[in-house]
């Protein structure tokens, strides 16, 4: 579903210029879980936003659901991740003027999405037990009832790719173990799931854990206990 | 001394720090200026124009016309006045034909002048004519005269009989408006050197008078109505009675010009003050660290006001600058045309005065909210983003309906201050504007249009059979009643022309031209007069005029109010018409016509045609010179074309602010695949929701506060409704929500140029 | 310490302070005497003070004497300020050689008035309606003209400070030889309620012609001074002796119309001329005398042709004769009167001697010749005087009138004759008159009509030598509402006495005068 191929990307400038990814290859298959662990500041959101092309790489490749990422134009850009991509951010970005349902229902207003989006979103409100959380503002949910809703409003538009930065970063215990419950369901037949995390139920959950060293991904083992932050 | 410095050094570090915003900052602030500039430079310059030039010109406190008389018996008769300091006795011949440089007319206006005397004119070029008298062969020409034919000082001119002569001056004199707006280009020659030449004496028919004491002038004028036994056909005009007949001919424009550009400054400074406090808002987050690193509230909040004065100031004063050079042509013309000179150095303080207040305005409005802002806990200012994400106040109406528009409606309206600012400064705009175009449309109809200037009727008609009643029931027709108008003299043989316009009935259903003193015409028997009869006669409320009708019979009135009527250089009275057809049962009444509002003029005459009443036009007040409409016009483009300017700046800074503050929601939105389009319609909608209430504001403002004070300012000339025209209503709306469009789309495009990314990092 | 035992005698121990406490010896009379020399202080310097207070500024206070305080316009805007004093000029052409010599004891202060013109604007008898037609005809409107009664007793006021031995009124007391005006003169002159005219019907609001000066329209504005003017009010009245001169208008219309049955039927009756026909106006003859002539016959055929306004007849507008008008003023005790004519001779102290001559031709038939009757008075009056030094009091200025000529030819004569005092010229003027009997002043002074509106002292008094010394100032008017007011007006008006100069030359005014002992 997802490879990516000798990824480069720098930051800052001068003599502060660091390389976070120095040709970090990634592969992940349908329907399989990818956490990526590490410690902070290692690169790992770096990878998951050029995946979602969120951000653009200056070196290497990226193929999703068997579309090219890079070097293509915004324009294109914005399709795909309509298209092919669900993201789920460790602080939710919910709008706080919109009430839960239209939040999740957002992506399905944007012209292009398929028909039948609204109703799925509606129904995966239902499945998802937020019908009551559907109706208030951010606001005025917990933690965990908004990344459920940021987790819903993913998948509105059924994409065949689900990251998630973070996603249990800001929750307790009981709403991450939700959360990820959600996350691991969601990764079916036609969906991978890739997971940047830093604490140990993540990396358990899922179905391979792979860390960023010096740039380039390794596999590793399932955290044991929190990795430093 | 050690604080200020501090002081001042943040604060340069701060309009460093963010040198893109500040720059755009100062643009905004010299849009402003410029246009405060513009509207400063059009206020003093026309405002202070004749006092300044009749001071220049040394204009004499009273011009007295009358027939030619012997020198020696008008200087016995002026030197016997009281309060008289200075006298110059000048002849004018009429009708002079004038030819020169391929151009000519019939109509030039000869001026002999007493060069032993004062002369009552400034020279602009060349030198004046030698107090020795000179020779016959030098002539000064009027500045609107060498402008017009495109004459200089050597050129020759012929003068009638006398003529070629040599160009050796050009002068302006106040006292009345320059060719071609008046019909008679003025020329002088040195009567002194003609008497000489042909060894006569010239009769006199013009008496230039200075008083010791301007304020006493009447007094000398009440003497010198008493002692003008035996001169005919006198006329006197007072300095207040030439500012009259100027106001008269250019037109009740210029006072609403002034009136407009003081509207124009106080928009001006108010979008100044709201584009500043804005700007604080930008800058929270620094606020906040600066408060959690312990410094001072009142260092914060100087350094904001001192960042933005500075701002104010440079901006504001290159912005004025601007704004003053850019109406200086336009205004230069105007004033020329009414024989005024510019006011050059003496703007220079009022305009520096101006760049001071611009610096005030801004360092207060950016001073008063940095205060506020540092004195809440810096924690709140640093999540940024904005003052604190307060959670929206109001259930919005579901998204379902609006979309996308209306997601960025909430957006805008999730900070109602800087909405409201927005608005404000948008409203301000739009009121300036509206107010511009309906003055445009003032210019046209006080050519046009007599009801413009307080004569409501537009048409009279011979009565037809079934008279007042029939011509009443002929649709667009408001009202119609007998009028009957004569003309007359006085009755003591000065032999001032008096035009008697009476009415069956109350006299305010056909005229209503604004009130100079006293009160209008009631009851039989009282006469309102127009200024320019009262200041001829020396009538005033309470007094009576008594008028030699044709007939021989002579008719009194009881003068009640003094009104400012624009015809016939205010030699009106209105009355009603019993007492005059009591003198002159001969008189025949016709019927005053009045129109409905928007009434088609002449399609209502064709109708009343038809039923067997002949109509007459009613005409107009001010000139029809096309030139001098056009130089007014360019003056109210250029001041528009700024406030434009600003609008446009407005939006885009509120969207642009927009955008930063909720950078998260729309890197989200892109996240989620909407494109460029998507993020357009957001930012679209934010743009509206600023724009169309700014459209219905600036209406409301134009209609209920500007259009007011504008007539109120201008109300000593005409009776004015400024209201703007649903076409032009329409037509700001329209350009708001083009400004609207075209500010979203360059938002928009700043903000798609970035990854999504950066917006994501933040809270 | 004395012994308490031992009685001691009383000692007479001079106490080292005084008897009633510790005061030194005269300590009481020294305190005294501070105390006055502190109060002598404090007065003095109030004094000076004040003195200096007023002397900083004229101010009003001195009652009228140009001496102290003349009124003048310093901008030329045409309003008056008080203005410092005009001090008195020499004149010496008739003092002989040398240095004029030291002046003596005062032998006689005579106060004069002249030409007050008391006026009754609405009488049908006047013809105001001339003014407009130009020259010859001067205007005879005045913008003042409803206060005359006000300002002839600001006048009695002023002449009453200066406390004069004698005053004169030298003619055309009234403006019109109206019953009714004589009587209102009188009053004033004399004291008690005096009722002035109403001028409304001249000057009020709904007059549209606006050659008249209305009051409430016309600048300067002094909306209801009609009203005020026409209020009866109290005069004081002259408290010394007066004598008083008819003029030529005291006892003909206009001055120049004797009364004719026709004349004497408009003056009480029911119309007034408004505006002359067109017609008249146009056949009226340009030359001074002519027109004059043809004003005359207008005015005596009694005719009102054009335009005419209601009056409310009033018999007291009777027109009196010449006989008439002397009469009422002998029984007032205000003139002299021999065969119908004011002649009188008054004496003043030891040193003064006043021959008033009333050579006023009544018109018709007098031309005024002087006749040998008053001739004869003239000459007893020269004669018997002793060392009186003589005023001769007429009415216009001897060389101006034919009739001055015989009288003219006995002062010439006459050696102790000092000056002669008149008016009618409306203007002051001070020549002297060189004649052989060592000649004599001729004095004419400005009329309280017109500005300046003064009256004139003059003080007589010897000098070493036998000579004499003839001092005269003018006198302004007491400060009064009104009387200001007419003032006021008086000066701005471009038809009087501003632009004509009534008020001469500083050698017409303010001036010694002196004469050298008859030879």
């Amino acid at each position: 579903m997802i490879a990516a191929r000798g990824l480069v990307k720098t930051y800052g400038s001068g003599r502060a210029a660091r390389r976070v990814l120095d040709g970090a290859d990634l592969d992940v298959a349908r329907g399989e879980v990818v956490a990526i662990v590490g410690r902070s500041g290692t690169g790992k959101s770096t990878l998951l936003h050029l995946v979602g092309a969120l951000d653009r790489p200056e070196a290497g490749t990226i193929e999703v659901a068997g579309e090219r990422v890079d070097g293509r134009s915004e324009r294109e850009l914005s399709g795909f991740r309509r298209r092919r991509i669900g993201f789920v951010f460790q602080f939710f970005h919910l709008v706080p003027e919109l009430t839960g349902e239209e939040n999740v229902l957002l992506p399905a207003r944007l012209p292009g999405a398929p028909r039948g989006a609204r109703e799925h979103g509606r129904e995966l409100i239902e499945r998802l037990g937020l019908g009551d959380a559907a109706r208030r503002r951010p606001h005025e949910l917990s933690g965990g009832e908004q990344q459920r809703l940021a987790v819903a409003r993913a998948l509105v538009l059924d994409p065949p790719v689900l990251l998630a930065d973070e996603p249990t970063g800001n929750l307790d215990e009981e709403s991450g173990a939700a959360v990820l419950a959600l996350l691991r369901s969601a990764a079916t037949a036609d969906r991978a799931v890739v997971v940047v995390t830093h604490e140990p139920r993540t990396s358990a959950m899922a179905d391979r854990t792979v860390t960023l060293v010096d740039g380039r991904l390794q596999p590793a083992e399932p955290l044991l206990f929190g990795g430093g932050r | 001394m050690t604080g200020a410095a501090a002081l001042l050094r943040g604060a340069l570090r701060l309009l460093r720090s963010g040198r893109r915003r500040t720059l755009l900052a100062a643009a905004g602030v010299l849009v402003a200026g410029a246009m405060a500039g513009a509207a400063l430079t059009v206020s003093v310059g026309l405002g202070s124009g004749f006092d300044r030039s009749a001071e220049r010109a040394d204009l004499p406190d009273v011009v007295a016309r009358f027939a030619d008389q012997p020198p020696e018996r008008i200087r016995a008769r002026i030197t016997a006045l009281p309060n008289v300091a200075a006298y110059a006795p000048r002849t004018e011949i009429a009708n002079v034909r004038l030819r020169a440089g391929g151009e000519s007319t019939r109509r030039g206006s000869l001026q002999l002048v007493d060069t032993t005397a004062r002369r009552g004119y400034a020279i602009v070029a060349g030198r004046d004519l030698p107090r020795t008298g000179g020779n016959t062969r030098e002539a000064l020409v009027e500045q609107g005269l060498a402008r017009t034919w495109g004459l200089e000082v050597g050129d020759t001119i012929e003068v009638g009989r006398a003529g070629p002569v040599r160009i050796v001056g050009v002068s302006i004199a106040p006292d009345n408006v320059a060719f071609p707006l008046a019909t008679a280009p003025r020329v002088y020659l040195s009567g002194t050197a003609l008497a000489r030449e042909f060894g006569g004496e010239l009769r006199v028919n013009q008496a230039l008078v200075w008083t010791h004491d301007r304020s006493r002038t009447d007094v000398t004028l009440q003497q010198a109505r008493a002692t003008t036994y035996g001169v005919g056909n006198l006329r006197f005009v007072t300095r207040t009675g030439t500012r009259l007949i100027i106001d008269q001919a250019a037109g009740v424009v210029v006072a609403l010009l002034v009136a407009f550009s003081l509207v124009a400054l106080i928009a001006a400074t108010t979008m100044l003050a709201a584009q500043a406090a804005t700007e604080v808002g930008r800058r929270l987050a620094v606020i906040g660290v600066q408060r959690a690193l312990g410094v001072p509230r009142g260092a914060v909040a100087g350094e904001q006001a001192l960042s933005a004065g500075i701002v104010g100031l440079v901006a504001g004063g290159i912005g004025v600058t601007l704004g003053a050079l850019l109406v200086r042509g336009p205004s230069g013309d105007l004033l020329a045309a009414l024989n005024e000179t510019p006011p050059g150095s003496a703007l220079l303080l009022p305009l520096a005065g101006l760049t001071v207040l611009l610096g005030l305005i801004a360092a207060v409005a950016a001073g008063w909210p940095a205060w506020r802002a540092a004195g809440r806990p810096p924690v709140a200012l640093l999540r940024g983003g904005g003052l604190a994400a307060r959670a929206p106040r109001r259930r919005a109406g579901g998204p379902g309906r609006a979309g996308f528009l209306g997601l960025g409606a909430r957006l805008a309206l999730a900070r109602p201050g800087r909405a409201g600012a927005t608005v404000v400064v948008l409203a301000a705009s739009g009121g300036v504007i509206l107010l511009m175009l309906g003055l445009a449309s003032l210019l046209t109809a006080l050519r046009d249009d007599p009801t413009a200037v307080g004569t409501r009727y537009a048409l009279t008609v011979t009565a037809p059979a079934g008279g007042a009643a029939a011509v009443r029931r002929v649709p667009g027709v408001a009202d119609a009643g007998t009028r009957v108008e004569t003309r007359g003299v006085d009755s003591f043989a000065l032999g001032e022309p008096v035009k008697l316009t009476t009415f069956g009935g109350d006299v305010g259903r056909f005229v209503n031209p604004p009130l100079a003193d006293g009160r209008r015409v009631q009851g039989t028997g009282e006469v309102e007069i127009g200024t320019g009869l009262s200041t001829a006669l020396g009538l005033g409320v309470g007094g009576t005029l008594a008028v030699q009708l044709q007939s021989g019979a002579e008719l009194r009135l009881r003068v009640v109010g003094t009104v400012r009527a624009l015809q016939d250089d205010g030699r009106v009275a209105f009355a009603r018409s019993d007492r005059l057809l009591a003198a002159d049962p001969s008189l025949t009444p016709d019927l005053a016509v009045r129109l409905e509002r928007g009434a088609d003029r002449a399609v209502v005459a064709a109708r009343l045609a038809a039923i067997g009443a002949t109509p007459t036009n009613v005409a107009g007040a001010t000139t029809s010179n096309r030139s001098f409409l056009d130089t007014l016009a360019t003056v109210l483009r250029a001041v528009a074309l700024l406030d434009g300017l600003v609008c446009l700046y407005a939006l885009v800074q509120a969207l642009a602010l927009t955008a930063r503050e909720r950078r998260p929601t729309l890197a989200l939105l892109r996240a989620q695949g909407a494109g460029t389009g998507t993020v357009l319609r957001v930012l679209l909608g934010a743009g509206l929701v600023l724009a169309l209430p700014g459209a219905l504001a600036a209406f409301a403002l134009q209609r209920l506060v500007f259009a007011p004070l504008v007539a109120q300012l201008a109300a000593g000339y005409a009776d004015l409704g400024t209201a703007a025209s649903p076409a032009a209503v329409a037509a700001v709306t329209a350009g708001f929500v083009l400004f609207a469009v075209v500010a979203a789309g360059w938002v928009a495009r700043r903000v798609v140029a970035e990854p999504p990314v950066h917006g994501l990092r933040e809270g | 310490m004395a012994d308490a035992s031992r009685p001691t005698p009383p000692r007479t121990v001079r106490p080292a302070h005084g008897p009633v406490g510790r005061r030194a010896p005269g300590g009481r009379a020294r305190r005294r005497a501070v105390l006055v020399a502190v109060a002598l202080l404090a007065l003095v310097a109030g004094i000076l003070v004040g003195r200096t207070t007023a002397s900083s500024g004229p101010d009003r206070a001195d009652a009228g004497s140009t001496l102290a305080v003349t009124l003048r316009d310093p901008t030329g805007s045409g309003a008056l300020q008080p203005a410092p004093g005009e001090p008195l000029r020499d004149r010496t052409e008739l003092a002989g050689t040398g240095a004029p010599p030291r002046p003596g004891r005062t032998l006689g202060v005579i106060a004069q008035l002249t030409d007050t013109h008391v006026r009754d604007t609405a009488s049908p008898a006047r013809i105001p309606f001339l003014d407009r037609l130009g020259t010859p005809f001067t205007a005879v409107f005045r913008p003042q003209e409803p206060l005359t009664l006000q300002t002839l007793a600001a006048a009695t006021r002023t002449v009453n400070a200066l406390r004069p031995d004698l005053t004169l009124v030298t003619g055309d007391l009234t403006d019109n030889s109206q019953e009714n005006e004589l009587d209102a003169a009188i009053g004033a002159l004399r004291g008690g309620t005096v009722r002035p005219f109403d001028a409304r019907s001249l000057q009020g609001a709904d007059n549209a012609d606006p050659f008249f000066y209305r009051p409430d329209v016309d600048p300067p504005r002094r909306p209801g001074l009609l009203d005020r003017a026409r209020a009866p009010f109290r005069a004081p009245g002259l408290r010394g002796p007066v004598a008083v001169l008819p003029g030529n208008h005291d006892v003909l219309v206009g001055g120049e119309v004797r009364a004719t049955p026709g004349l004497r039927a408009t003056a009480v009756g029911a119309e007034r001329l408004v505006t002359p026909d067109g017609s008249f106006a146009r056949s009226v003859p340009r030359e001074q005398a002519a027109a004059q002539e043809s004003v005359n016959r207008l005015l005596a055929a009694g005719d009102l042709p054009g335009t005419t306004a209601p009056v409310r007849p009033d018999p007291r507008r009777r027109l009196l004769s010449g006989e008439q008008v002397v009469a009422r003023l002998a029984r007032a005790g205000l003139a002299g009167e021999r065969a119908g004519r004011a002649d009188a001779v008054r004496d003043v102290g030891t040193g003064v001697r006043v021959v008033l001559l009333d050579d006023v031709p009544r018109g018709g038939s007098d031309t005024g010749a002087v006749d040998a009757a008053q001739l004869a008075f003239l000459d007893r009056a020269l004669t018997t005087g002793g060392d009186r030094w003589i005023l001769v009091a007429v009415h216009a200025p001897l060389q101006r009138t034919p009739q001055g000529r015989a009288i003219r030819d006995r002062l010439a004569r006459a050696p102790r004759v000092l000056a002669t005092v008149g008016g009618d010229t409306h203007h002051d003027r001070v020549r002297p008159v060189r004649t052989a009997a060592g000649g004599y002043w001729s004095i004419t002074t400005s009329a309280l009509a017109d500005w300046p509106q003064q009256g004139r002292a003059l003080r007589v008094r010897a000098t070493a030598g036998g000579g004499a010394l003839l001092e005269t100032h003018k006198l302004d008017t007491a400060p009064d509402g009104l009387a200001d007011t007419a003032r006021e007006l008086a000066y701005l008006d471009a038809q009087g006495g501003r632009p004509d100069g009534n008020a001469g030359t500083p050698d017409d005014r303010n001036v010694r005068l002196y004469r050298a002992p008859p030879r």
